[in-house]
């Protein structure tokens, strides 16, 4: 959900995320979690400031190489060549621009720009808005019934650190983007961890 | 020549690398006036080094390629000649010489190096004294052995071409020049071509720190051309402290290995640094240049690749 909040627009999540994020209702969310997408500087930088940074790199880079004289179309084959994870969004833009090599250079430039504002506004206003908890409880009895129902063990900890919010604050709903392994296991979540409700990002109403 | 005091014997090591210094030095500077500065006697003992490397006579100064072009290392150099480099510098300035030691130096190579030292310090004098502005020589001289064209261009072109935003004084701080639309375009054409000079092969890990650089001063030329100078002069600073282990003579491995653990800290505080200018400037920047649709667009793609990157692992 943090991901999707961050990286708006395009995400069928997104609309449904920022209206988590913006409504009225706390929101909390837990250090693992939250260091999975932010990083700690002594862990690393995590996932949303590693993908910004892959994706913006790539972008100034297709821009340097347009100005130093190279063909747009050299660009892009030079994009797959290295399996940048922007090749097929800069082949689609190069297909589409009609103008010359400089208005395409200040549009990618701009855009690249915006891109990264808007990330780095976005992660601003989360960290108003959003409560971080520590667990320092290894609930080993209650991971031990949940991990026969959910497969993932990342998820099965993200769970617990919900449950630990919820024994501090009642009536805690957890939303999850994730339908299969979280959502789906609502019942057998809500009977044994104080939280009140699991909900699927694609339920909440906008 | 007068000869030297006896324990000069024991501690110098590189006797014709003493020699030469002395020798400049009471050529250049021979009453140890201000006009021959620390930057003078590096810029002009490297010509010299250059220039009897061509004649088969090495002296092996302990240097590296640093801010301000080739520097002598002092730490090293003392090693070397066994006496302090404050024995010939300070501060900014360079001191008297009287006594040139030629002991442990053939008679051979006391000849080539005087002659090549009369040679150098000729080329810069008109009559008995240095022309006017010689230090703009000097450097244009030194750095013709520059490794990369970069330095060139960000030393020699890049840096007098922001050099009215320099903040040296008051004046400047309460009331930082204008920008013509000239100067913006020339500044501009000139990052340009830094970015295509830049020398990715051998300084690849800079590489992207560098292109966000150059953003962040197009942003702040935009938006606060006050601050340009000093966002040069860090990155040059971070450039050059990788320079200088990639480019370097007669150093050794104890002061290398300082250098690159050294770098490694030094890039953290220098990225955390840019990133916050960085953060600050695209504020102002998306708040004041609103986007046009098409480049909406473009950023919209990037939010759909950015999302799908972040979510190859599964979603909380």
């Amino acid at each position: 959900m943090i991901i999707g909040y961050i990286f708006q627009r395009a995400d069928r999540w997104s609309t449904p995320a920022k209206a988590v994020v913006e409504d009225e209702e706390g929101n909390h969310s837990s250090d693992t979690v939250w260091s999975e997408c932010f990083g700690t500087t002594r862990d690393g930088e995590g996932k949303c400031n590693t993908v910004m940074k892959e994706i913006t790199h790539e972008f100034r880079r297709a821009i340097a190489k347009l100005n130093e004289g190279t063909l747009p179309q050299k660009v892009v084959d030079f994009a797959y060549g290295s399996r940048w994870r922007t090749r097929e969004l800069l082949e689609n833009i190069i297909k589409e621009h009609a103008g010359d090599c400089k208005e395409l250079v200040d549009k990618l430039r701009e855009a690249s720009r915006w891109f990264e504002g808007e990330c780095k506004k976005r992660k601003a206003s989360l960290k108003k808005v959003v409560i971080v908890h520590r667990r320092h409880e290894p609930y080993r009895r209650l991971y031990d019934i949940l991990e026969k129902s959910v497969r993932d063990p990342d998820d099965v900890e993200v769970i617990l650190d919900a449950h630990f919010v919820g024994v501090k604050i009642r009536g805690i709903v957890l939303i999850t983007g994730d339908k299969n392994d979280i959502a789906s296991n609502e019942q057998v979540i809500c009977d044994n961890t104080s939280i009140a409700e699991v909900k699927w990002l694609g339920d909440v109403r906008v | 020549m007068p000869d030297p005091h006896p324990w000069v014997v024991i501690l110098a090591r590189n006797t014709r690398l003493r020699f030469a210094v002395e020798c400049l030095l009471r050529e250049a500077n021979p009453h140890g006036k201000k006009f021959f500065k620390v930057t003078h006697f590096y810029k002009m003992l490297f010509l010299l080094h250059m220039g009897l490397k061509e004649r088969g006579v090495d002296l092996k100064p302990p240097y590296c390629w640093y801010k301000r072009g080739p520097m002598l290392v002092r730490e090293e150099f003392v090693r070397d000649v066994g006496v302090p480099l404050s024995t010939y510098v300070d501060k900014d300035s360079t001191k008297r010489i009287t006594h040139v030691s030629c002991e442990g130096v053939s008679r051979e190579d006391q000849y080539v190096i005087q002659s090549e030292v009369s040679e150098i310090v000729e080329k810069y004098k008109e009559g008995n004294y240095f022309r006017d502005g010689y230090i703009k020589e000097l450097l244009h001289d030194a750095y013709e052995y520059a490794p990369h064209d970069f330095q060139r261009v960000f030393s020699r072109m890049f840096f007098p071409a922001i050099e009215h935003f320099k903040p040296d004084d008051k004046q400047t701080r309460l009331f930082p020049p204008a920008l013509s639309d000239y100067e913006r375009t020339n500044i501009e054409k000139l990052l340009d071509k830094l970015v295509a000079l830049y020398p990715e092969d051998e300084m690849g890990e800079l590489y992207d720190t560098f292109l966000e650089w150059e953003d962040t001063f197009r942003l702040s030329l935009i938006h606060e051309p006050s601050k340009v100078y000093g966002l040069a002069d860090d990155f040059w600073e971070i450039f050059c402290k990788l320079l200088r282990i990639r480019h370097n003579e007669n150093i050794s491995e104890k002061t290398l290995d300082w250098w690159v653990r050294s770098f490694q800290n030094d890039l953290s505080e220098y990225e955390g640094k840019l990133e916050r200018e960085r953060e600050r400037l695209l504020e102002i920047h998306i708040r004041e240049i609103p986007p046009s649709e098409g480049v909406l667009k473009i950023a919209d793609g990037m939010m759909a690749v950015a999302y799908d990157l972040a979510m190859q692992k599964k979603e909380r």
